[in-house]
């Protein structure tokens, strides 16, 4: 089976830009913290169309049956919708984007007709490419009108040795619609995961969008989000962190570009001994954007004295009439309260875990799933027990 | 019941604030420490529940024979000790429920006893926040999250209730209530006196003790007990001030 047309004008274009611009370097503003040699030093090879189709097929399968009906693969698309594959995440200075387009040949589109309320989450299990594989992963969730959807994707699976996942979503919520996103990013220690979410909220659309970025040896996800009219309003919650080599970033942009929009960002580090994390965010708040609420926070828990965060929470404002706030704290977990816990009966590495589940609690409450929970809750404790 | 002998104690690379304490409180007896501020009562509470922070340079503490000071603060515990916070420390994030089942439990199990179901657990904490008058609202909320001062101490006095220690230390307990939230406190306290538990109520004003009546009262003063009495100790006290003790001392 071959390419369709659309997809393959849109892999030349990939292939136009990634030629021009490369593989990113620290040199490049946005990649201050994150070096990617060690994914370009491992050599991964695509994996190849066949092998693409196989996997999004796999995963389709997988979707619980009252959701499947609104899940397409990239053979089934209208015209609309495939001119919809590739809009929101541009590629202009993202040359993992680049590269996911041009390695592509099948991915997902989820596409929730006005005014449709999708009761199941949908949920997208990928687990985890195979070793020495480069594998694309490409999913658009088009929620029109009025129309409510929540959609999990999970990153994670046993296996061994280097590999990548470079993940794309764009999320489209049209006017009044509500979206429920989740990303968790749990891959192997020994795997490497990019990955872009890109969004776009329409007027008096709600977007909830998670991210668990607790895998992987080296993980970047960026969040690009546009509030392209007014009264959108988004909230993105983040957890990462964990313990060991791993290097964890999160890199958000939130633009600003209509009035009475509002955006929150939450996101909480947790790192122990050798685990690194970066979170830079961006607000940026456009001229005509007036009656702006913007609110964006970053939280670091260091376990242990082997760990480090770098965080940049940055806003940029072009119009006085905005309410907006922004802060990151680092700090280790508080004396005071692990000695009352102590005096309580509980033994140190109870009350470790019970203050850093605490710390991240508000954040795994609020998952849209159960089974998620779990997993994240699973990989905190690692992190804290020293695994 | 416990034995203090000669305790010399410094903050870490700090100065010195007990210098020689001794004090033995048999069982069943509450006992009442007085002292003006900084005289080091609220380091004697730390010390005895194993706090970091301070460092032990001479004498030692018995525990029903066993030596205290050998002890971490969670081994403490299982044993029987309870220290009832001046400051009890917000934890948000964690139900107070939850926080005093997994407490419960932890000594429970430390005692070779079961650990409480769901089910029993519940009834255990309704029956000892009935003793406080806390609701089970509060039960719900994160551990002392929006608490008044008053709700504070009462979560503690539940905390004893339950945690059923046989020396019960309670440090300034008293301070920061109004009269109403300090009589609910003290029948608490009063509700959970009994042959087989020992108290050791420090507090800074008479007023607790018209409440809770000590069997004993000491004051402290520069690190060490410098007199002792009957509860008419505590009125003398109260009506004299603390440099009535220096000037009788010198």
């Amino acid at each position: 089976m071959s390419d369709q047309p659309w997809l393959a004008a849109l892999r030349a274009r990939a292939a136009e830009r990634f030629a021009a611009d490369g593989w990113p370097d620290r040199r490049t503003e946005h990649w201050k913290y994150t070096s990617v040699a060690p994914i370009e030093r491992a050599r991964l090879a695509p994996v190849e169309a066949a092998a693409q189709r196989a996997e999004v097929q796999a995963v389709r399968a997988a979707i619980a049956p009252e959701a499947a009906d609104f899940v397409r693969d990239f053979s089934d698309l209208s015209p609309a919708l495939q001119a919809e594959v590739g809009r929101v995440a541009a590629l202009d200075g993202h040359a993992f984007a680049a590269r996911n387009l041009l390695d592509l040949h099948d991915g997902l589109v989820i596409h929730v007709p006005r005014g449709v309320r999708v009761a199941a989450p949908i949920v997208l299990a990928w687990g985890t490419p195979a070793s020495g594989a480069a594998r694309p992963v490409r999913v658009l969730v088009l929620a029109e009108a009025q129309a409510e959807v929540t959609v999990i994707e999970r990153f994670d699976g046993d296996g061994e040795g280097a590999a990548l996942t470079n993940a794309v979503t764009e999320i489209i919520a049209r006017d009044g619609a509500q979206v429920r996103y989740a990303k968790a990013q749990l891959e192997r220690d020994g795997a490497f995961h990019v990955g872009r979410v890109a969004i776009e909220a329409g007027r008096d659309a709600r977007v909830e969008a998670h991210l668990l970025n607790l895998g992987g040896a080296l993980a970047r996800t960026e969040l690009d989000v546009a509030l392209v009219a007014p009264g959108a309003d988004v909230a993105l919650k983040g957890l990462f962190g964990g313990r060991g080599a791993r290097h964890q970033d999160q890199h958000v942009t939130v633009r600003h570009q209509s009035p009475r929009a509002t955006s929150d960002q939450d996101f909480r580090g947790v790192l122990a001994a050798g685990a690194r994390g970066v979170f830079t965010g961006l607000v940026h708040v456009a001229a005509g954007a007036h009656h702006t609420r913007a609110t964006q926070q970053n939280r670091n828990l260091l376990l242990d004295a082997g760990a480090h965060v770098d965080t940049r929470p940055q806003l940029e404002i072009h119009n006085d009439d905005v309410q907006c706030s922004h802060g990151a704290t680092t700090g280790r977990l508080d004396a005071t309260a692990l000695f009352y816990l102590r005096s309580r009966g509980l033994d140190l590495a109870t009350a470790r875990q019970l203050l850093t589940l605490a710390f991240a609690a508000e954040l795994t409450e609020a998952l849209p799933d159960e089974g998620l929970r779990a997993l994240a809750l699973d990989r905190l404790r690692d992190a804290i027990s020293g695994g | 019941m416990i034995e203090i002998k000669n305790l010399h104690v410094r903050t870490e690379g700090g100065a010195e604030i007990l210098k020689g304490l001794d004090l033995h409180i048999p069982a069943g007896q509450v006992h009442a420490i007085m002292g003006p501020n900084g005289s080091g009562k609220s380091t004697l509470s730390y010390v005895l529940a194993g706090r970091d922070g301070y460092e032990v340079t001479a004498g030692s503490v018995l525990f029903k024979g066993q030596d205290l000071l050998a002890m971490a603060p969670e081994e403490r515990a299982h044993a029987g000790i309870f220290l009832g916070l001046q400051y009890p420390v917000e934890i948000p994030g964690v139900s107070n429920a939850y926080f005093l089942r997994t407490a419960v439990n932890a000594v429970r199990v430390a005692r070779g006893q079961p650990a409480l179901d769901a089910v029993a657990f519940m009834a255990e904490m309704r029956r000892a926040a009935k003793v406080v008058e806390l609701s089970t609202e509060m039960l719900k909320r994160d551990v002392n999250v929006g608490f008044s001062g008053g709700e504070k101490k009462r979560n503690e006095i539940l905390q004893l209730g339950l945690l059923d220690p046989e020396f019960a230390i309670l440090d300034e307990t008293d301070s920061g209530l109004d009269i109403d939230a300090l009589s609910v406190v003290a029948r608490g306290i009063n509700a959970h006196r009994g042959p087989g538990r020992s108290f050791l109520v420090i507090t800074h004003y008479q007023r607790l003790l018209d409440h809770v009546r000590p069997d004993v009262v000491h004051v402290l003063q520069g690190g060490r007990i410098v007199k002792t009495g009957g509860p008419e100790l505590a009125l003398e006290l109260e009506a004299r001030g603390y440099g009535w003790v220096t000037e009788q001392g010198a």
